[in-house]
């Protein structure tokens, strides 16, 4: 692979990780509502989904060191520390796609302190963050080694990590086997959600079993993206041998979920012609038997292709049942839907993005490759890979690098900042007017859940003794020219924004034009010197404590909630009489009599 | 809402504004790596930075320096930048649609001495323009691009002016979107056009300096580099 080639790809990564902030910005600063397709029939959506991918394609961490350290498999040694590298990543990955996901991020610390012991999540979060600690001593070796480190203190730090491989290396496997599994036993508390096609009991097997081979699978693509991205040579005859490992985990996975579906007479409807059959369908035979038989057959499992061929559709196997079941196939409220917004898709991307820039970063800078990766007490000088001088930041090559990368950085974030800012603002909700007279049927964001107001009713009742004369202006506090008691539709015409009662052009046009702006403004043209409005139209005078005209009528639903409550408080409150302040007073459901004054 | 005014209250604002920004603070670091690098190479370790410093405010505020050549030239230059930052900035309008946009806001200037720097600015564009044009050193050294954005920011301060006039013969909504569309272009344009001297000035002058300075006894070491260590006789 020519520079220039690894140059664009490692933009491309870069690009979609400065998107990433770009969109982090918004989830933090505005919330998930904000940056999110989630609602509360979709609380979980393509996070959890990329989640549940990235701790899969981590599981070659613990699988490897568990073949080297425990069964003694020694050939597998050179690639060790590349797996643990990549189930770094891939944890690291789940953590901070965690933090996004975490309606209260800066709360992520609360199981360690407030133990949940029937949780299965307080599992998880142990497993994972004792998992990702003992990951990052693992690999640390690998840092420590590096020309940068050559002195005593780390020196001495790293001869105390060498002697406590093993002990670490236990730990890692017991805690992703434990964790590993108990991600598939989160969707055991709702069966009622996940398809039943995807849904097993025996999920936290499945979860563990799959991980297994998905780990083992993703270290054979990698393999043959080292040997495309660095040079080096490809060790087939390794790599066919993880492939042929592979087998074991990926038949038992297979063979627990048909297993399981069949002795529970679910089987059937993997034929039943449903789009989720058919999902199902691919996904076990493309996903799982051809790379199966791919995989046994000594041939195909010899020859790049088979092998890379294999490899690939495991991954998407596995990355097909763990999107499925939480994402796809989940069932969700009736007339409800999910879709992933513009700024959850890219932190989403951005992401695994970063962790593969984090990635190349290791690969180039850290003795990852060859004898010198091999193990403990091997203390032979640091040969640095070649990229490794691409990190120095200080030649022409880096700062070129840095200005192409800032140059993309800045129109990215040029471009999303506002396209994303939409996102974060209500949308633009016209009002529908009030139905009726003497019962108006309000319901202005047409939600089909309409207020009966008893506009007679309360005619009647703030009539003035005195004078016999209804005061209409108690809420209908402002009249458009030419009219008496203005619908609050007519000026409060957005249901969530407040929006402009005035419409400067048709004044302009009206008064004459450019000439006219003395007329309204003086002694400047600016929105501040404006007119007021009972000044020309001697009718809109606002009734007493009423405002006038001030740039912005409410939103319909504030200008609405705001006039009924300040009565009803006051009436509430007068009459000793709590219940007119209920939401149910007004919103009452089908079939039950609103409360009233009177009642 | 016209459409000016949803194009100045709108996302396209912003991203040019962020665009602006950002590829500024991409310039300046750039800069400063520049410089830093030229200084390292250098190893000149005593870069009189006090002296940069005072020499760019000198610049800033060249009043004793506006006769020295072309003295209407530097005038009618100094009366342009004066008056477009002073009325970019600090013109109600201007900051009322910065308000909306980012919430940010600060003291206006008063509007007749806005007017009065307007005329002034739009006076000055037109001497600079007719000095490009006219005078045979500065065409030479004018590109397309120098024209260009003379023209632009000319027709800024007309458009703005007039707008603001009960006489303008021409419609109010089509000027103001002249004006709109006018404004958000040279606002993207700064990191990319010799307007970045805005925040590069400073840096440019230091960097100058510093390349000025070669490293003690460099000229020998390039004749060494040049033609071996016995070197020769030039």
């Amino acid at each position: 692979m020519s520079q220039t080639t690894r140059n664009w790809i490692k933009d491309g990564l870069w690009a979609v990780v400065f998107a990433g902030l770009v969109a982090s910005v918004i989830r933090f600063a505005g919330g998930l509502g904000a940056a999110t397709g989630l609602n509360d029939s979709a609380p979980w959506g393509l996070w959890i989904a990329f989640k549940l991918v990235f701790v899969a394609l981590a599981g070659g961490g613990f699988t490897l060191a568990a073949m080297v350290y425990i069964f003694r498999l020694e050939r597998y040694r050179p690639i060790l520390r590349r797996a643990i590298l990549v189930a770094l990543l891939g944890y690291g990955a789940f953590i901070v796609s965690l933090i996004f996901d975490l309606g209260l991020p800066w709360h992520i610390y609360m199981p360690v302190l407030n133990w949940q012991h029937h949780s299965v999540m307080f599992e998880i979060a142990w497993c994972v963050m004792l998992y990702f600690s003992v990951l990052v001593l693992e690999f640390s070796p690998a840092i420590l080694e590096h020309h940068w480190f050559r002195r005593p203190p780390f020196g001495m730090l790293l001869r105390w990590l060498h002697r406590l491989t093993l002990p670490l290396i236990v730990a890692g496997i017991v805690l992703s086997t434990l964790h590993q599994s108990s991600l598939g036993s989160l969707f055991l508390i709702m069966p009622h959600r996940v398809h039943p096609l995807w849904y097993s009991p025996w999920l936290p097997y499945l979860f563990f079993t799959s991980a297994i081979a998905a780990g083992m699978t993703a270290l054979i693509v990698e393999g043959f993206f080292v040997e495309r991205w660095f040079g080096r040579g490809l060790d087939l005859d390794l790599l066919a041998r993880l492939g042929k490992g592979a087998v074991l985990p990926l038949g038992l996975y297979l063979a627990l979920r048909l297993g399981d579906l069949w002795l529970r007479g679910v089987l059937p409807r993997a034929l039943d012609g449903s789009w989720q059959s058919i999902l199902f369908l691919a996904e076990i035979v493309a996903g799982g038997f051809l790379p199966l038989v791919l995989f046994s057959l000594r041939k195909v499992r010899r020859s790049r292709e088979g092998l890379l061929t294999g490899a690939g559709l495991v991954i998407l196997g596995i990355t097909s049942q763990r999107m499925s079941l939480s994402l796809f196939t989940m069932y969700r409220a009736e007339g409800t839907s999910y879709v992933p917004s513009l700024g959850e898709t890219l932190i989403a991307f951005a992401i695994p993005a970063a962790a593969a820039l984090l990635y190349l970063l290791f690969a180039e800078t850290l003795p990852l490759f060859g004898k010198q990766a091999e193990g403990p007490g091997n203390e032979a000088p640091v040969v640095p890979s070649p990229g490794a001088a691409a990190f120095s930041i200080r030649d022409t090559w880096g700062r070129g690098i840095a200005a192409r990368r800032s140059g993309f950085a800045v129109i990215v974030v040029a471009l999303l900042l506002p396209v994303l800012s939409l996102k974060s603002q209500t949308p633009v909700s016209p009002v529908t007017a009030a139905v009726g007279w003497e019962v108006l049927e309000i319901d202005g964001n047409r939600s089909g859940y309409a207020v009966d107001f008893p506009h007679l009713e309360h005619q009647e009742r703030l009539m003035n003794e005195s004078t016999g004369e209804s005061n209409c202006r108690e809420c209908h506090h402002l009249d458009l020219p030419g009219d008496r008691a203005t619908a609050c539709s007519a000026c409060h015409a957005e249901y969530y924004r407040p929006v402009s009662i005035f419409d400067h052009s048709f004044h302009r046009q009206a008064l004459g034009g450019n000439d006219s702006c003395l007329e309204c403004h003086d002694p400047e043209h600016t929105a501040l010197t404006g007119t007021i409005c009972r000044d020309c139209h001697e009718d809109m005078v606002p009734g007493e404590g009423q405002a006038a005209f001030s740039m912005a009528a409410l939103s319909y639903k504030d200008a609405l909630h705001g006039r009924c409550l300040g009565c009803h408080e006051r009436e509430a409150l007068a009459q000793s009489r709590p219940e007119l302040v209920l939401c149910s007073t007004c919103h009452s459901l089908a079939g039950q009599s609103p409360v009233t004054f009177d009642d | 809402m016209p459409t000016w005014m949803v194009l100045a209250k709108g996302p396209v604002f912003l991203f040019v504004l962020t665009l602006a920004l950002l590829g500024l603070l991409r310039l300046a670091l750039l800069t400063t790596w520049d410089i830093a690098a030229a200084i390292r190479r250098a190893g000149f370790r005593q870069i009189p930075y006090r002296q940069v410093a005072l020499q760019t405010i000198s610049w800033l505020v060249p009043f004793g320096r506006l006769h020295r050549n072309r003295a209407g030239y530097s005038l009618a230059s100094f009366g342009l930048h004066l008056s477009l930052l002073a009325v970019s900035f600090f013109l109600r309008n201007h900051l009322d649609i910065l308000r909306a946009n980012t919430g940010l806001t600060w003291m206006p200037f008063p509007k007749p001495a806005l007017d009065a720097l307007a005329l002034a600015g739009i006076l000055a564009a037109t001497t600079m323009l007719f000095h490009r044009l006219y005078a045979a050193g500065s065409r030479r050294l004018s590109t397309p691009a120098d024209y260009l954005l003379l023209l632009l920011i000319l027709g800024l301060f007309v458009s703005g002016y007039l707008a603001g006039r009960a006489w303008n013969p021409i419609p109010y909504d089509g000027l103001m979107l002249f004006h709109t569309l006018g404004g958000m272009a040279l606002v993207a344009l700064v990191p990319f056009t010799k307007i970045a001297h805005c925040v590069l000035f400073p840096l440019i002058r230091l960097g100058t300096e510093a390349a000025w300075h070669l490293t003690p006894q460099g000229g020998s070491r390039v004749v060494q580099s040049l033609h071996g260590a016995q070197g020769r006789k030039l």
